[in-house]
């Protein structure tokens, strides 16, 4: 299966030992870190744009360290990131924040972008107002857009940051109903979830669990 | 003494180097015309328009409104009635020469300067910033860009309404306080106007525009982690976006003269 992610040996901050694994293709991988911050902090060296003091991370059999700006960007636009709080531009109305990416990267019709952000959305379950500042939603809402807008960009590697975090019981379970579906929806998608919550691991049997808490890699 | 000065010379030089830097990776970000991310700019630079033109079209109209009035008025209480020709002509030299562009740009750093100063200062801390590279889109394309030409496109043509509803004012006022025919009045103007001065308005508010944009998305961009920062940000970019606006506009002025001379 093709290497999609890599990383080697990075030291971070909180974490005792210094991380390593690699995310091929078709992989379900849920990576426990210690809290949030270390959470975030992985995420951001995925995708470069954090260093980490030490180590190698590897996206697309690529090293980031040694990509250009616009490899970089070539590199980030494979790879959906559904952010802990939604991470959605807050000068953006919901529609625009959810289409974005698609607007910006791809010559798709206005007809053809809407018909996509719509059922995304209603399979997603959001309920809100599409021409709503971020500003006015809650946490869940914001995370479905969120959620969305990471995957309408059909994504070869799709990233969930802290997914627990801010949804209640039958949210989660919707949440990870989808996501599963979104996973093989794509043969050689591969989901990694981030989180430093262990209750993941009960709603994934199927995912390979990474445990950075108990000091090694396990 | 000396070496404060020096210091401060430095960072002069310095803070007016990283204003220019932005200025050129905005040139150098206009996208190519089939690249498909040319729809989210645009709708970026329109908003921008809108919010710095068109919302403070008002403002604009009632100050060129009293400016021209004032000037008038002026103009009479030192030259006493008789002179009608010479409200053309101070028209061209004061305003379109100099108050149009210059108090369109202050108005316009007043109103969207601190805007534009907050909103990017509030992005960065919120880590949108990291969003918006993390969906493949450079920060510099679809902040910066669109916000530079944006503002630059509205002192343009906001510097044109304040230019043509201060000849407006003033020619009500000369025409209702003393009588003065619209043939005298435009007479004076058109006799004493010349394609140098509307070019030389043009270029003031094209510079004004991209510098006092360039530096308020410098302080909105330089603010770290803290809120108490964007507040700061704010006044900096401000400050220094006056301070470029009357230097630039102490230059083109002195470079027109000298080659009007020449």
């Amino acid at each position: 299966m093709t290497e999609l992610i890599r990383v080697e040996n990075a030291a971070l901050a909180g974490v005792p030992e210094a991380i390593s694994f690699t995310l091929s293709g078709g992989d379900m991988m849920v990576l426990v870190t210690p809290k949030d911050e270390v959470t975030t902090s992985l995420t951001k060296i995925i995708i470069g744009l954090e260093k980490p003091p030490s180590g190698k991370v590897s996206l697309f059999s690529g090293d980031v360290a040694s990509f250009t700006v616009r490899e970089l960007q070539e590199a980030r636009r494979r790879i959906g990131i559904a952010y802990g709080t939604g991470g959605l531009i807050s000068n953006l109305k919901v529609w625009e924040n959810l289409t974005l990416p698609l607007y910006y990267h791809q010559h798709l019709g206005h007809d053809e972008i809407e018909a996509r952000g719509l059922a995304l959305l209603g399979r997603l379950g959001y309920s809100g107002k599409l021409m709503d500042l971020p500003g006015h939603l809650g946490l869940s809402q914001k995370k479905l857009v969120g959620c969305a807008r990471a995957m309408i960009i059909d994504p070869d590697v799709i990233i969930y940051e802290s997914p627990l975090s801010g949804l209640s019981q039958e949210e989660t379970n919707s949440f990870f109903r989808i996501a599963k579906e979104f996973h093989h929806e794509k043969p050689e998608r591969a989901s990694l979830f981030i989180t430093s919550n262990l209750e993941i691991v009960r709603s994934l049997p199927e995912a390979v669990v990474v445990n950075f808490v108990k000091g090694r890699n396990s | 003494m000396i070496g404060r000065l020096g210091h401060w010379a430095l960072g002069s030089v310095i803070g007016l180097a990283n204003i220019a830097r932005i200025i050129i990776i905005a040139f150098r970000s206009l996208p190519n015309p089939l690249h498909p991310g040319r729809r989210p700019l645009i709708q970026v630079y329109l908003k921008q328009v809108y919010f710095t033109g068109f919302e403070s079209l008002k403002i604009i109209i009632v100050i060129s409104l009293t400016i021209g009035t004032v000037l008038v008025t002026q103009i009479i209480s030192l030259v006493g009635a008789g002179n009608e020709s010479l409200f053309g002509k101070v028209m061209v030299w004061v305003v379109i020469r100099e108050l149009g562009p210059l108090l369109t740009a202050i108005i316009v750093v007043a109103r969207s300067g601190t805007a534009i100063a907050t909103e990017l200062g509030f992005m960065k801390i919120n880590g949108e910033m990291d969003t918006i590279k993390s969906l493949g889109i450079p920060p510099e394309q679809y902040l910066i860009m669109p916000r530079i030409f944006g503002v630059t496109t509205a002192v343009l043509i906001l510097t044109i309404y304040f230019e043509i509803f201060s000849i407006i004012g003033a020619f009500l006022v000369a025409s209702f306080g003393w009588h003065v025919s619209l043939e005298t009045f435009s007479h004076g103007l058109f006799s004493s106007l010349t394609m140098g001065d509307l070019l030389m308005s043009a270029l003031k508010s094209v510079f004004f525009g991209l510098f006092l944009t360039a530096s308020c998305c410098k302080y909105g961009l330089d603010v770290g982690t803290s809120s108490t920062q964007i507040p700061q940000a704010a006044t900096k970019g401000v400050m220094q976006s006056f301070f470029l606006v009357f230097i630039i506009d102490g230059i083109i002025t002195f470079a027109s003269l000298a080659f009007r001379s020449s």
